[in-house]
């Protein structure tokens, strides 16, 4: 299962949620306002650094860039993705959950 | 646009398919000229089930689909009415529906 | 709410998990006719008999809430995270409302 991302860490109880209804072997992709979730030094960053290294992590690159966040900063487990990579994703999990 | 339905020379207003307008203008000889205009003679076995309807309405604040009505009459009247085939032969077609509108209520929204 | 509604009238078996600020919806007591707003406690009340029987509600939200099961207006299952994740697996089709 792919989990989808759309909103900010400290706007809404999502990531939280997010994070506590996850399974092992998923995968969890943040756009929009999700990708403030990396921001460098919060809380929710590391958490997802302390994620199982089966859990797979994506950002969407053009949202992280249009909200200023520098590429350099992000977790090296993070991968980086473009819009037709995020369809890719989309038909590879079975299921995916918008939060 | 709304139509006129006139009860004992009451205009009640309904919508182009026959539905109340205003849910309080419901009555019994309302209903009664609700269902003539769906070819039905109300009988105390429909009053019952639009009476059953009505209560459903009032405890859920929905206009029930085919499914939960069956299942909502067997629980208030018993197994032998609650089935669709008691109800189709009571308000033919779309038994949610036609009894929806003679009930009063709006119609249901899942209803095909 | 309509989704789920309409799903199971069309026979879709359907579960519901209330998560988050979702858990609010059902407490017991709700007034909304005093805010001009419909009551969706009457249409959660409708699930049983739309067949809708499986629901499970966010422990951890009840708690973040100060909220006990008993206080629900309907007999939701309690369920905790991997709980949470296990269940998200097992169902075909998984809709945010």
């Amino acid at each position: 299962m792919l989990h989808v991302l759309r909103h900010a860490p400290q706007d809404s109880s999502r990531f939280a949620s997010t994070l506590r209804s996850m399974g092992p072997e998923q995968g969890l992709l943040m756009i929009e306002d999700g990708v403030y979730s990396l921001l460098p030094d919060t809380s929710s960053n590391s958490a997802l650094q302390l994620l199982p290294a089966s859990v797979r992590l994506y950002v969407m690159e053009a949202d992280v860039s249009a909200r200023g966040l520098a590429i350099d900063d992000l977790p090296k487990r993070v991968k980086l993705i473009d819009y037709p990579t995020f369809v890719q994703l989309c038909t590879q999990y079975d299921k995916v959950l918008s939060w | 646009m709304s139509h006129i339905l006139l009860v004992d020379g009451e205009a009640i207003k309904v919508d182009k398919e026959g539905f109340l307008l205003d849910l309080q203008d419901w009555s019994e000889p309302v209903a009664a000229a609700l269902a003539e205009q769906e070819g039905i003679i109300l009988t105390p076995a429909h009053l019952e089930i639009i009476q059953v309807l009505r209560d459903f309405y009032h405890t859920y604040q929905l206009s029930p689909a085919m499914r939960p009505l069956v299942k909502y009459v067997g629980q208030q009247l018993g197994k032998d009415k609650g089935n669709s085939l008691y109800l189709l032969g009571l308000f033919p077609g779309s038994p949610a529906k036609f009894a929806a509108k003679v009930a009063g209520l709006p119609k249901p929204d899942n209803c095909l | 709410m309509d989704l789920a509604l309409a799903a199971a009238a069309f026979g879709v078996p359907v579960s519901l998990l209330f998560l988050d600020s979702g858990v609010m919806q059902l407490l017991k007591g709700q007034e909304s006719a005093l805010i001009k707003q419909k009551s969706l406690t009457a249409n959660l009340k409708a699930l049983p008999i739309f067949g809708v029987e499986d629901l499970f509600v966010c422990q951890h939200s009840l708690s973040e809430r100060g909220l006990q099961s008993n206080q629900l207006l309907l007999p939701a299952k309690p369920v905790e995270g991997a709980e949470i994740a296990a269940l998200l697996e097992q169902y075909d089709q998984v809709v945010t409302l």
